[in-house]
């Protein structure tokens, strides 16, 4: 088993073994693997880098090669399933190699890698041979975002770090144990105080003649003293059990909310690329659920599991003292109820599982046509979407049904073999006492540890279940936790009040898997310059405002506000001295006035007027019937798009940025209403060093220049006027435009 | 109820034999194409695009310039000459890269993940799928495909071709 993993994953320094030194030129720089040939076949492929160019092999033997002198440029492509190297030379492009996509990580790395060589001379490395992206124990390979594997996390680790985080409350842990104790042993005495009276008082000879011999008095207190006890017991067994129940929730309680603040906290410090990567289903998911999964298996589970460890091997240690051949009999369902339980509980998850896909199914499309219902109307599909939900249901009513059916079917088989035992059991004692050689007392004793015993056993066969599910949450939640900040804050932080000044140094940039989306950007900004920033979508302007507000770092090259590079700064900081106004408005549930004090909590309600007045929101606010303190945000008033942009434009004002970004901010107001803003936009852009991206480029009049970027690189840099005077990309983009509204005239 | 004037105004360029030549170089392929109303031009790297990829992988495949817009369309791959069909098959199979599974011999499901084995048409291959619901897709009645969490696709092209034991494995996914 081991050894056949080995071979599937091979290493970069496996094969690179393999590769004479002498089949290459130029300085062995880095290596990495690749599994395509250039006919779309499967093949063992490395790729040498060194100071000259590129070397390929495949199969130990070499294939091609692509020197750095002959190549202009090297692009990472994804194709579907698969991606690859392309140089485009003189001679046309050249393909160096291809992946599947597992290889697509370590190709995409080394392209940029090799890049940034051949533009500074230095190689940059961040461990060896992209090797760093597998599994260190089973050489899985780790998705990104996750860091431990869930295959090989130490399961004794993770056990004993939960029970860690049950240290605050251990005090209501360890009361709720000994508690258990307490009642533990009332519950072992049960049996016994039962069998004095029994065997005392009901089935006594001595005691049936002493009634009858006329001295049943003290017969008969001693018989209702020992029935007291049975009650005493009972009683304490339950004061007892319900003081556990208190602590165990307490405990519950308090860990549980500690719990969720911890993942919550840490799914905030998270980078928008980590979040990105998970759905807000997911998390939502492990802040509810998955916290509260260990919760209950910290303060449930787990305790319960040493308790009826416990009171297994005590009651079958009683047992074997008091009566071996007994103790065995008791025992001899339990392999065949385990047999059956193996069995079966798989039958049993996968029939669950399905029918939990089932009804989250019917969830989707129920979520789906409602969240659709406008379309539905519009295109009269009313039946169709019936007849689709209908559907669902009735697949998931089957499922249901048949489900039931096998379950009542197979669950009582536990019970069934169990209740053998007890007849066993019956046997055995039965006999014993016809033969005078045990009492009726003694025989209900052992019927009741064997139903202790038989209860617990019921206990543990869900416990793989419970296991399992449990397992699953705590990988989740810790590897949550464990995750590192890929956009941490500095040690040493250089925070301060900036005065504007931004620039970009030879920035690249691309997103997971992908290629670059910027390009060697270089830009300097004076402090209160208004830099308007146009190109086609997909050409980097929106990943450039995205890397200046540090939701991402730069892949190579720098960013330096003030000469400070952001990643010297902290991201509260360098946040809190920029204003953002998006192209979607997001607004939180609360009032108008919530919504634009939102950065700044404690503002006066004139300064939140004033900056609605800037925002040219002021004048629909005081139309509304509760004026600012209408709810807004979801199931709140219904606002226009242009009325939430206008909100959103009033929070960035309030907040009184250093630097402003305006992402497509009024396009989705009309031309009128951008006309006002843009006056007021313009007066408060003043002395603040903004960043303004528009489509419609009338917008940006007011920029002091303006950039072009196509396809990740600046092409053209100027005023309005000098880049209408160079007749390119600006030009054609501006005289489409002017087409466009000609046409709209005409 | 199709809108038969919308053909008047937006127009699909069709590949045809006389309009258009595809050459082929190491790993890639070139084209030269003359649309109809105007001139005929090369392009020395062309890429492929499956427009129903699922239903008729070889039916509605755009060619795309490096950009990745589209050149023109190819109705049917069956359609064009001997030689070109030969080298767009050819293109389309490096450009779409999946495994063709034809027998599983494992699925383990652990922690929200399913560990993989599978023989395919290019070899034994193991493979990880995080959200093994979601991410087995059924693309028609008998075929469907897994993506790992690579990206990686794995075809399995039809059911009743898997034997019972591969079958039971994916039973509870389909």
């Amino acid at each position: 088993m081991k050894k056949k993993k080995k071979t599937e994953i091979r290493t970069a320094r496996d094969l690179l073994a393999s590769v004479p030194e002498s089949s290459y030129s130029g300085v062995f720089i880095s290596a990495f693997v690749y599994d395509l040939d250039l006919d779309g076949g499967v093949t063992d492929g490395i790729a040498v880098v060194t100071e000259d160019g590129i070397f390929a092999y495949e199969r130990g033997s070499f294939v091609r090669s692509v020197l750095f002198s002959d190549a202009a440029e090297l692009e990472f492509m994804t194709l579907v399933g698969a991606c690859e190297i392309v140089a485009s030379t003189d001679g046309g492009p050249v393909i160096v190699c291809r992946g599947t996509l597992r290889c697509s990580d370590v190709m995409a790395k080394n392209v940029r890698r090799i890049v940034r060589f051949r533009e500074t001379g230095k190689y940059p490395t961040d461990g060896e041979l992209g090797a760093d992206r597998v599994c260190p124990k089973c050489g899985r390979r780790l998705r990104p975002g996750m860091n431990t594997c869930v295959n090989c996390a130490d399961k004794g680790s993770v056990l004993k770090r939960t029970l860690g985080m049950a240290r605050p409350y251990r005090k209501y842990i360890v009361l709720s144990v000994l508690l258990f104790f307490a009642g533990f042993a009332v519950n072992l005495l049960g049996p016994y105080v039962n069998r004095l009276l029994v065997d005392g008082y009901i089935d006594s000879e001595t005691a049936k003649a002493a009634v009858a011999g006329g001295e049943g008095g003290a017969v008969f207190r001693g018989f209702a003293l020992t029935i007291c006890l049975m009650a005493g017991l009972g009683l304490s067994g339950y004061v007892m059990n319900s003081l556990r129940n208190l602590s165990v929730m307490e405990a519950g309680v308090r860990l549980v909310v500690d719990l969720r603040r911890t993942v919550f906290d840490k799914i905030e410090k998270m980078s928008v690329s980590t979040l990105s990567r998970r759905s807000s289903g997911e998390l939502m998911r492990t802040v509810t659920w998955d916290t509260s999964m260990i919760e209950r298996f910290i303060t449930v589970d787990a305790p319960n599991l040493i308790q009826q460890s416990f009171l297994m091997i005590a009651v079958f240690a009683i047992l074997m003292i008091k009566d071996p051949v007994l103790a065995l009999i008791i025992v001899v369902p339990i392999p065949a109820c385990l047999l059956v339980g193996v069995r079966v509980s798989g039958m049993f998850r996968r029939m669950y599982h399905r029918q939990w896909h089932a009804s989250s199914e019917s969830g989707t499309v129920l979520h789906d046509i409602f969240s659709g219902i406008r379309v539905v109307k519009a295109y009269r599909t009313e039946k169709r979407e019936e007849e689709r939900y209908d559907g669902a249901t009735r697949k998931e009513r089957d499922i249901e049904l048949k489900n039931e059916t096998v379950f009542n079917l197979f669950d009582p088989i536990f019970s069934f073999i169990l209740s053998l035992g007890t007849l066993l059991l019956l046997l055995y004692t039965g006999g014993r006492i016809l033969k005078g050689e045990m009492t009726l007392g003694e025989a209900m004793m052992y019927s009741s540890y064997a139903g202790l015993l038989y209860g617990s056993l019921g206990w543990m066969t869900r416990l793989p279940r419970m296991m399992s599910r449990t397992m699953t949450s705590l990988v989740k939640i810790f590897d949550i936790i464990d995750g590192g900040e890929d956009v941490a804050d500095s040690d040493d932080p250089n925070d301060g009040v900036i005065r504007g000044e931004v620039e970009f140094d030879r920035v690249s940039f691309g997103y997971e898997d992908g290629g670059d989306v910027l390009k060697n950007l270089s830009l300097k900004v004076a402090p209160g310059e208004t830099v308007g920033i146009v190109g086609r979508s997909g050409a980097g302007k929106s990943t450039m405002i995205n890397l200046l507000m540090r939701l991402y770092d730069p892949g190579s090259g720098s960013i330096r506000i003030d000469g400070v590079d952001l990643r010297d700064m902290t991201q509260h900081s360098l946040r809190s001295q920029m204003g953002v106004v998006l192209q979607e408005t997001f607004l939180f549930r609360g009032t108008v006035f919530d919504n634009i004090s939102y950065a700044v909590p404690g503002a006066s309600r004139e300064a939140v007027i004033t900056a609605a007045k800037a925002a040219g929101a002021h004048k629909f606010i005081v139309r509304l019937p509760d004026g600012y303190d209408t709810v807004i945000g979801e199931k709140g008033h219904t606002l226009s798009g242009g009325e939430r942009q206008r909100i959103a434009i009033a929070r960035a004002l309030l907040h009184d940025p250093k630097i402003i970004i305006l992402d497509e901010a009024t396009s989705s107001l009309d031309t009128e209403t951008e006309h006002d803003i843009q006056e007021t936009l313009a007066r408060l852009t003043e002395g603040r060093t903004t960043f303004a991206i528009a489509h419609r480029l009338s917008t940006l009049r007011g920029a002091t220049y303006l950039i072009v970027l196509d396809k990740g690189r600046l092409v053209e840099q100027g005023t309005h006027d000098e880049l209408m005077r160079l007749g390119g990309i600006y030009y054609g983009l501006v005289m489409a435009q002017r087409q466009m509204s000609k046409m709209k005239k005409e | 109820m199709e809108d038969t004037r919308l053909k008047d105004v937006v127009k699909i360029e069709y590949v045809t034999d006389e309009n258009s030549v595809f050459t082929e170089h190491d790993g890639y392929i070139g084209f030269t194409f003359r649309p109809e109303n105007g001139e005929e031009k090369t392009y020395p790297r062309v890429g492929l695009g499956r427009n129903f990829p699922d239903r008729s992988p070889e039916e509605f495949v755009s060619v795309l310039d490096p950009d990745g817009a589209e050149i023109a369309m190819i109705r049917s791959v069956g359609e064009l000459g001997g030689e070109a069909a030969r080298i767009v098959r050819e293109e389309l199979k490096r450009r779409y890269f999946v495994f063709t599974v034809r027998k599983i011999t494992s699925v383990n499901q652990r922690f929200g993940y399913s560990y993989w084995k599978v023989r395919t048409d290019e070899g034994d291959r193991e493979f990880t799928v995080r959200d093994t619901f979601s991410n087995f897709r059924k693309t028609g009645s008998d075929r469907a495909y897994v993506t790992d969490v690579d990206g990686n696709r794995y075809v399995i092209p039809s059911f009743s071709s898997l034997d019972r034991s591969s079958m039971k494995k994916i039973e509870l996914f389909i």
